[in-house]
């Protein structure tokens, strides 16, 4: 082999991006995901939501054996997860995402335990989802009404 | 009253300057409008309060197809909208229920979108990853530092002292080719900082979620203004040439939405700290 191959545009000629219509899932996902001015719609769904959005979605694009080192190592380092204050839910939801992990490596477990893995996190996921609308709507003093 | 059916989801906030709407397909192909308060425009489509309410979107976004879906369309009206003068682009799934609103909100945050619009004019989102075959790397450095090609199998059971010669020629090889990639990748970044508004640096893609060979050593996202992107494209193609016949590879993609540029002052989410910290000049 004599060096790599450019995958899109690459190696020095610029162009459109290649790959298909706006890459690669993971590069698209790249782009899009939690990326892009916040503003408060009428449709609320948390940020956090996405935030797990994108751990699950690299779980699952990356495949089980590789999910420790991309999911977990990419979670542990957000900056917005990791705040102060929230190293202990952090650890917390961790640990439930590593058992999630070690079901899913463990192949075709049993999908109740999944789903009922699944329900727990969602719970957690509410607990902080409310903590973190309350904080908010202390921030905003109420919002604009 | 009752439950409107429907909602508008919002792509991005745009000036004046605006782009032709006939030719944009928003999420589930819906058509994109406008919806405009003085020189401010939000580009936005119709979408179904049944799945992008509050509880559906929610059970929504664990369906990594659909999210995909979601995200290529979102992608692409922000694609089509770069041929005006600024895009500022809004997060994925930003949902109102009401026109009026929306245009309430532009009205009320006029000057930070005003600000950041004005500090995009005129550029975009350009797409940098560096990739290295690590093994051809190092085979190379061993060649050129006389040391020898790695045995393969155990053929060579010999002393225990010429296995750990070999191991600390490895070693050494191995921290050469990491100074050799950390070189490399500086001048990479340094030089595109130096076409670029502004630089962010993204975590490195791992090999299984890129699908591309060999290992991915820089990932950076720059903002460029059109004028010099072909300084941009001076910079990759020097580079490129220079150190592919030692295993690198660099792939540029754009031009994209100014994806990593995008925040207001008011309107972004203050309490999340920058994600991507570093931030170049």
């Amino acid at each position: 082999m004599s060096g790599l191959v450019p995958s899109s545009s690459g190696g020095g000629a610029l162009g459109p991006a290649g790959g298909g219509e706006g890459g690669s899932l993971a590069d698209v996902l790249e782009r899009v995901l939690d990326k892009g001015v916040v503003i408060v719609g009428d449709i609320r769904v948390n940020l956090l939501d996405i935030e797990l959005l994108t751990i699950r979605l690299r779980l699952l694009v990356a495949g089980v054996d590789t999910a420790r080192r991309i999911g977990i190592d990419w979670w542990e380092r957000d900056p917005w997860l990791s705040g102060a204050g929230d190293a202990e839910r952090r650890d917390a939801l961790g640990q439930r995402l590593d058992r999630l992990e070690r079901r899913l490596d463990g192949g075709d477990g049993p999908p109740r335990e999944l789903e009922r893995e699944n329900a727990q996190l969602r719970e957690e996921l509410d607990r902080l989802r409310g903590e973190r609308a309350r904080e908010g709507a202390a921030e905003r003093g109420g919002g604009d009404g | 009253m009752a439950e409107p059916a429907t909602a508008w989801y919002l792509y991005c906030v745009v000036g004046r300057d605006r782009p032709p709407l006939e030719r944009l397909v928003g999420v589930e192909g819906a058509p994109v409008t406008a919806i405009a308060d003085g020189a401010l425009c939000a580009l936005a489509s119709p979408v179904p309060l049944a799945v992008f309410g509050e509880a559906p979107l929610r059970r929504q976004l664990e369906e990594i197809r659909w999210v995909e879906r979601v995200a290529r369309a979102h992608d692409g009206v922000l694609s089509d909208a770069l041929g005006c003068e600024a895009v500022l682009p809004l997060r994925m799934c930003t949902v109102f229920t009401d026109a009026d609103r929306v245009r309430a909100w532009l009205a009320r945050e006029r000057g930070p979108l005003l600000d950041a619009l004005g500090r995009l004019r005129g550029r975009a989102e350009w797409s940098v990853k560096a990739r290295v075959d690590l093994a051809r790397l190092e085979a190379q450095i061993g060649a050129a530092t006389g040391a020898a090609p790695p045995a393969s199998g155990e053929a060579e059971v010999g002393s225990g002292q010429a296995f750990f010669a070999r191991k600390r020629v490895e070693r050494a090889v191995r921290q050469r080719a990491l100074a050799h990639v950390t070189a490399v990748v500086d001048e990479l970044h340094g030089r595109l900082c130096a076409v670029a508004s502004a630089a962010r640096l993204l975590p490195p893609q791992r090999r299984e979620l890129s699908r591309l060979p060999g290992t991915m050593v820089h990932n950076g996202a720059y903002l460029v203004a059109r004028d010099r992107v072909a300084g941009l494209s001076a910079v990759v193609s020097e580079l490129a040439a220079r150190h592919h016949g030692a295993g690198f590879a660099i792939d540029v993609s754009g031009p994209w939405a100014p994806y990593n540029f995008a925040s207001t002052g008011a309107t972004s989410d203050e309490r999340r700290p920058s994600a991507s910290g570093h931030a170049a000049a």
